[in-house]
């Protein structure tokens, strides 16, 4: 494989004394402070690879030290590039590499919030856990049990102005707004109808899933909480969880269990994507729309139950394959659902695009360039729509999209149109996937009964998620997992909406923050500061006045 | 004599009563066309009489907010008694103490948010102000030639056909002005949910909130009737059947919005203007033209 | 399938009467109707007391401790399960090594009294024959019979007499004394 080759010669260009070794589709690399950051430069700029995420790992009780592990990826050549560097037990300073990667300022702030790690050459500032948290309590550090609840005197935060580059008045969308499903916060500074600038806040929903994962539950148990990071996208996290520790431990599941799995995913795509859809036409106020786009998911959701068991959570996912079998009228079923969900599902759009003004507000607003995509990394359907042609079901095939064909949509104008093109035609797309899927469904067993998850072991999962690309990264422990961490579709996309969301009329904003398919519940263990991309002194997004940066 | 009173009463009474009913109607039309039940017909009137059960909590801006909403309603009500007395009694000028009331309904309604200082209110008013800017400056023009083409606001039979032709299209004009100004989609952009969370009502809450509906359903209503009547005052002399025939047109149009409502979706502040004027030009040349032709 | 395919027409939104129309009132007038479930669909787990032996392999699986062994009396071991915290996952089934529990339909679990979601099994122990301590349940020992008959010999010696009685076994076979 002469691109692992070629990474391998360049890391030890720069780091002669690096330990890399290959794991399938990953390439770790052990290197030391002082070169981590031009390695950053040379993987993220040179190498034009993405970033992924970035975890920080309290290993003191293995090795005596904490970890940080950067994660890359290259989707062109289908690999994941981990670099790993330790820290000193007692005081940990590592140098941060957020002004040569904009994407990992954030993580490289929560692993500061949730474990103590102090990162030089930057500034340092409460993300996650909320202002009022004592200071020297690491949540994620292995001696604080998962249950410590801290006395503390709970504050609340003022709506209020920042810096001299706000004018406008101050709109609070969020927490509680009818626009949005989950609480999360955007203060947007308006000048009569036009959005200036937008400050945003998250993490109310955080819920320590990564903390209960490492301390109180086993292997198998760890699949459902997955599932329950998120209600419209769950199961997609729960396989990523599997493929991920199963990748780690060598567990090569029966072929009929990865195409369960795969139709499954494809199931939900459907149904998050009509889903998306009702909401996108609700905020347009053409309620009809929203109500038949809903009806039409009610068939799919039906689908779901009947293969699964539950409409949502469907709970059919465990390390070593899945729980629930298709029989033989089960597929007729689902391709008779299918095609009627089809017919109706076009009969609508026809509908809803001959309103006139659904397209007049669709078209235009809220504009995303290829130039500021690809800076930021969006995924998604927010980069297809913007012109960047990524998708991990075709760059790195996992489960059963091997052995299917589809097309994945791409449009560049970036606007919240395109976005709703892509999704419609992600739609036809699994239906035809599910399809093919059901047609060269192989017989045989759905579960591997006999398997060994050894100790210490590492590895990175990728799955397209309906919003994006999803991220699990575990280390294996004895009886659960070390390790695990989590990167949500969402949080990529987030900063792009700074961008989306300037110089627009307000009454586009919730619409437009809207097509980025924002999954709150999924995003609340880290956020992307990276502000445009664009390498900014991060004081000048401070309060006046007070020491925590919100974004 | 005694039988004007009655009569006058009673259609008081009625136009009071039918209002929330026909929003309850309006309700169930929409739900249908969403294929699902929705509530029933009487439950705008549920809504009203649970509001007037809560607790009153007063908005910023105070005393004023409750002075002008009571005096709203009580505008609106004297309006509706002057429509009525307007068809009895025929004087001529009732037709301007009219508009000149709906004109002091619609600036108090429009005045009332701003006097909060919630910026999703005062936002919400602003769009209001431009819409009503638009609407209102063609609804006086459209009532001007009205008056002028009818020389003066009596019953006018035996008159050309053609001239009666351009009056039915400017009464044509009023009536989508009061589709505009009823706050149905596409133009409920002062109260839109989900930009602005309730936009202009946002401060109001409990009996405040329920007189200040109760008045806005009747103002929808009274934007209907006038129109109503105005058109059929060419062709009908009797006060009492024009009376029942403006009603049965006012229930016939408000079903006939609130399908349209039902198939469109919400229009933009700046987009609006140029939609309305794309509506009203043509209508008022047409007119116009016709009046010219009959002349 | 892309936007210049679909014919764009002003009165095209017209339609959506059309598809109303076809498709009349779907709601559902629950609770006056059925609800719409599947057969499928899981519901509330039912425990079979006479099947039940006490194992505890339930308890295990079950991620969000639904299922839970609790000593209600002195050395007695029950299964206590509570609806209120179960996720309908079907795990214990899975796991479950004599059948005995078995999966619903229910869904309609609300109520006013929180000891209605609790279902308590309560299992008779099992009594050591030389010292007398009381633990495991009876129908465990009788299961592990069944499954392998040799381990009559020590199936009702509670674990310390198990090891004692091993150490002495290894004591008389090689000599010297352990422990």
């Amino acid at each position: 494989m002469e691109i692992i080759s070629k990474y391998m010669n360049n890391i030890k260009a720069v780091e002669p004394r690096a330990d890399i070794r290959v794991a399938g589709d990953t390439i770790y690399a052990t290197v030391s402070h002082e070169k981590l950051r031009d390695l950053a430069k040379t993987i993220y700029w040179d190498m034009n690879c993405f970033f992924r995420t970035c975890a920080g790992s309290d290993e003191r009780s293995i090795n005596g030290f904490y970890a940080l592990y950067h994660i890359f990826g290259d989707d062109h050549n289908g690999l994941n590039i981990v670099l790993k560097t330790y820290a000193d037990p007692d005081k940990p300073v590592i140098p941060s590499i957020a002004d040569i990667v904009p994407a990992a300022d954030w993580c490289e702030m929560e692993a500061h919030d949730l474990l103590g790690i102090e990162f030089s050459g930057r500034r340092q500032y409460r993300l996650i856990l909320p202002p009022y948290w004592p200071n020297d309590l690491y949540p994620l550090r292995k001696e604080v049990s998962y249950d410590v609840k801290p006395q503390v005197i709970v504050s609340s935060e003022k709506v209020g102005f920042w810096g001299k580059t706000s004018t406008g008045v101050a709109i609070p969308i969020g927490p509680y707004h009818p626009a949005l499903h989950e609480p999360e916060y955007f203060e947007l500074y308006v000048e009569g109808e036009r959005v200036v600038d937008v400050r945003y806040r998250g993490f109310h929903v955080h819920r320590g899933i990564e903390k209960l994962g490492e301390s109180k539950l086993t292997y198998q148990q760890v699949n459902f909480v997955a599932e329950r990071i998120c209600g419209i996208c769950g199961f997609e996290h729960s396989v990523c969880y599997a493929q991920a520790i199963e990748k780690a431990a060598g567990i090569e599941i029966p072929e009929r269990a990865k195409f369960i799995r795969s139709i499954v995913l494809e199931v939900e795509r459907i149904h998050s994507h009509l889903l998306w859809i009702g909401v996108a036409v609700h905020l347009l106020g053409y309620d009809t729309g929203f109500m038949h786009t809903w009806r039409i998911r009610e068939h799919v959701m039906v689908i779901a139950e009947m293969l699964t068991g539950s409409r949502k959570t469907y709970g059919i996912n465990l390390i070593g394959g899945v729980r629930k079998d298709i029989n033989e009228d089960k597929k007729q079923r689902v391709l008779d659902v299918l095609k009627a969900v089809e017919k109706e599902f076009t009969e609508l759009v026809k509908t809803m695009v001959n309103v006139p003004q659904i397209m007049r507000r669709l078209k235009g607003t809220g504009i995303l360039s290829k130039e500021d995509a690809r800076k930021l990394s969006v995924v998604g359907p927010t980069a297809r729509g913007s012109g960047l042609d990524r998708d991990i079901r075709r760059d790195l095939p996992y489960a059963a999209y091997g052995y299917v064909d589809f097309n994945v949509p791409v449009y560049d104008d970036g606007d919240n149109l395109s976005r709703f093109l892509v999704r419609v035609d992600e739609v036809y797309e699994s239906i035809s996937i599910i399809r093919q899927l059901l047609d060269q469904l192989p017989q045989g067993p759905i579960m591997i009964e006999e398997f060994d998850i050894p100790e210490g072991r590492m590895a990175v999962s990728v799955v397209e998620a309906p919003r994006g690309e999803d991220i699990h990264f575990v280390i294996t422990g004895r009886g659960k997992p070390y390790r695990w961490k989590v990167r949500a579709p969402t949080y990529q996309n987030i900063p792009a909406l700074r961008v989306m969301l300037r110089d627009q009329p307000l009454a586009d904003a919730p619409l437009t923050i809207a097509s980025i398919d924002p999954c709150f519940s999924c995003t609340d263990r880290v956020l992307v500061v990276d502000k445009n991309g664009y390498r900014k002194r991060l004081d000048q997004y401070c309060i006046v006045g007070d020491d925590m940066l919100w974004v | 004599m005694i039988e004007y009173l009655i009569s006058a009463i009673i259609f008081t009474l009625i136009s009071l009563l039918i209002p929330p009913l026909m929003d309850g109607v309006e309700r169930k039309i929409k739900a249908c066309i969403h294929s699902r039940v929705g509530p029933p017909i009487t439950q705008t009137w549920y809504d009203l009489l649970k509001l007037f059960e809560k607790e009153l909590v007063i908005p910023e801006g105070g005393l004023y907010i409750i002075i002008l909403s009571l005096l709203y309603v009580m505008l609106v009500v004297l309006t509706v008694v002057s429509t009525i007395f307007m068809v009895l009694i025929g004087y001529p000028y009732t037709l301007v103490i009219i508009i000149t009331l709906l004109l002091f309904i619609q600036a108090i309604h429009t005045t009332i948010p701003f006097i909060t200082s919630n910026p999703f209110a005062i936002i919400g008013a602003s769009r209001e102000v431009i819409l009503a800017l638009v609407n209102e400056f063609f609804f006086m023009i459209i009532l001007g030639l009205y008056m002028y083409f009818t020389g003066s606001p009596g019953l006018l039979l035996g008159s050309p056909d053609l001239l009666r032709a351009s009056i039915i299209v400017l009464v044509i004009a009023l009536f989508i002005s009061a589709y505009i100004i009823s706050g149905r989609i596409p133009f409920d952009i002062a109260e839109a949910e989900p930009e602005l969370a309730s936009g202009a009502l946002i401060e109001f809450s409990g009996p405040i909130l329920g007189v200040f509906m109760y008045s806005n359903f009747i103002r929808i209503l009274l934007t209907k009737l006038v129109p109503s009547i105005l058109i059929l005052l060419p062709f009908v002399n009797n006060w009492l059947y024009l009376l029942i025939y403006s009603l049965i047109i006012t229930i016939g149009l408000w079903i006939l919005y609130s399908l349209v409502a039902a198939l469109l979706g919400r229009t933009r502040v700046d987009i609006a203007p140029t939609s309305i004027l794309k509506i009203y030009i043509p209508f008022i040349t047409v007119s116009i033209l016709l009046y010219l032709m009959g002349y | 399938m892309g936007l210049k395919d679909i014919r764009r027409s002003r009165l095209g939104f017209l339609r959506a009467l059309v598809i109303a129309g076809r498709s009349g009132r779907v709601t559902r007038r629950y609770p006056y109707e059925e609800p719409l479930v599947t057969s499928d669909f899981r519901g509330k787990i039912d425990i079979d007391e006479t099947k039940c032996i006490g194992c505890g392999a339930c308890v295990n699986a079950c991620p969000p401790n639904a299922l839970e062994l609790i000593n209600t009396r002195d050395g007695y071991v029950s299964l206590r399960y509570f609806v209120g915290r179960c996720i309908f996952c079907w795990r214990c089934i899975d796991v479950c090594p004599t059948g005995a529990i078995k999966g619903t339909r229910e869904f309609e679990l609300a109520t006013n009294d929180i000891s209605d979601l609790y279902d308590i099994i309560v299992h008779e122990p099992n009594k050591c024959r030389e010292c007398g301590a009381l633990f495991s349940t009876k129908r465990m020992g009788e299961y592990v019979v069944t499954k392998s008959p040799l381990a009559e010999n020590y199936v009702d010696l509670d674990p310390d007499c198990r090891k004692s009685r091993f150490l002495k076994a290894i004591e008389n076979r090689f000599g010297g004394r352990i422990g």
